[in-house]
């Protein structure tokens, strides 16, 4: 199943810039004292991660089924946001109980949440592609589970969420910018401290993943 | 490993992972040394799109999953038999990235103990904070690039 990583990436790169590179990269990985994980913690979770991996809901027939209900409401990202979060929610449901930190746990219930979409329809589209897999029950909580960040996502979609907030750094200064895009950010930094002429590095972004994130900066990378 | 109590107990998921059946846009890679698998990466080709506003939606490599060898981990084995699979891994999915017309783009969750290393892989790839959506509020890269039309 694995596949052939080739040995020579590219043939241009000389021996000079190959080892410059791996120099590079262990500095990186000297940074987190060899830790480079990502995606899943290592342990039993993973290994639970990739017995269930081919547990899964057809991502196209997914964002299609709320396209056709949700389509007047939401756009594409919130598309993608919801599929994202059923899908780690049916692993956590089907991964063996000892990975339930996963997040396998429902969010607080909530009084007040609408059906945007029938939920009749949502079962008839989990059962014809998991019902071999899940439990009734376990069908049921995805339901459950989808009606609450359906309606979520309803109450504030993606394109109401106010532009993003750019941290940058020069040589000197810190600045924070609220803007659609990088480019912007560095432009109303130029516009309102021209005395700013050197270069910007760009070092995190909130509120491209959530509204109203509160930013909170390492202190080691300043 | 297995019963140490050790976070790579579990490091024959390789095996279990080589049998496992994937997802359309799923691939699995592996780099071995002497016949050994040293660091293993699972990345999403087809699935995923961009979230910066500037870029959104658009395609990128998502880094499902990707560890190295116990050996090669200093908190579990000092000194590590070798370094560098993780960063070698990472640079495999950017290359990928460019050969599927991706234009370099990757994304992905970093674990907590891996953020140094996300942050000075000197990539392009912006920190956008912790993602509310992952059950670990897991920090999520993605390369940013300015030069699109």
């Amino acid at each position: 199943m694995t596949q052939s990583i080739p040995v020579k990436p590219k043939a241009a790169l000389n021996e000079a810039a190959r080892h410059q590179r791996l120099m590079e990269l262990i500095e990186a990985e000297d940074a987190a004292n060899g830790e480079v994980g990502c995606g899943r913690d290592s342990g039993n979770r993973i290994s639970g991660y990739f017995s269930t991996r081919e547990i899964a809901l057809e991502d196209e027939k997914l964002k299609r089924f709320l396209q056709e209900h949700l389509g007047h409401i939401l756009m594409e990202p919130d598309f993608d946001a919801i599929g994202t979060q059923i899908q780690r929610q049916l692993e956590s449901l089907v991964i063996p109980a000892s990975s339930q930190s996963l997040g396998s746990e429902l969010p607080p219930a909530s009084t007040n949440v609408t059906a945007h979409i029938p939920t009749e329809a949502l079962k008839e589209l989990f059962q014809s592609q998991l019902a071999e897999f899940c439990s009734e029950a376990a069908l049921e909580q995805l339901i459950q589970f989808s009606h609450q960040i359906i309606h979520k996502a309803v109450l504030r979609p993606r394109h109401t969420w106010a532009s993003p907030i750019w941290v940058l750094r020069s040589e000197t200064q810190i600045y924070i910018a609220q803007a659609a895009g990088i480019e912007e950010a560095i432009a109303k930094v130029k516009t309102q401290h021209p005395q700013e002429t050197g270069k910007l590095e760009v070092i995190t972004v909130r509120g491209i993943l959530a509204p109203d994130q509160v930013i909170s900066l390492d202190m080691n990378l300043l | 490993m297995e019963g140490s109590g050790q976070d790579d107990e579990y490091w024959n998921w390789v095996g279990k992972s080589r049998r496992s059946k994937l997802l359309p846009g799923d691939e699995l890679y592996a780099i071995e040394c002497e016949g050994i698998t040293q660091g293993l990466m699972m990345l999403d080709v087809l699935k995923k799109r961009c979230q910066i506003e500037s870029q959104l939606r658009r395609r990128l490599v998502y880094i499902s999953a990707l560890a190295t060898a116990p050996w090669n981990r200093p908190v579990i084995t000092n000194p590590p038999t070798y370094k560098g699979v993780g960063g070698n891994l990472v640079d495999f999915a950017v290359a990928r990235s460019y050969e599927l017309g991706y234009q370099g783009r990757i994304g992905l969750h970093a674990l907590t103990g891996a953020l140094g290393f996300y942050r000075k892989l000197r990539l392009g790839l912006l920190d956008c904070g912790p993602d509310p959506e992952e059950p670990d509020h897991l920090v999520y890269f993605e390369t940013l690039r300015m030069d699109d039309p």
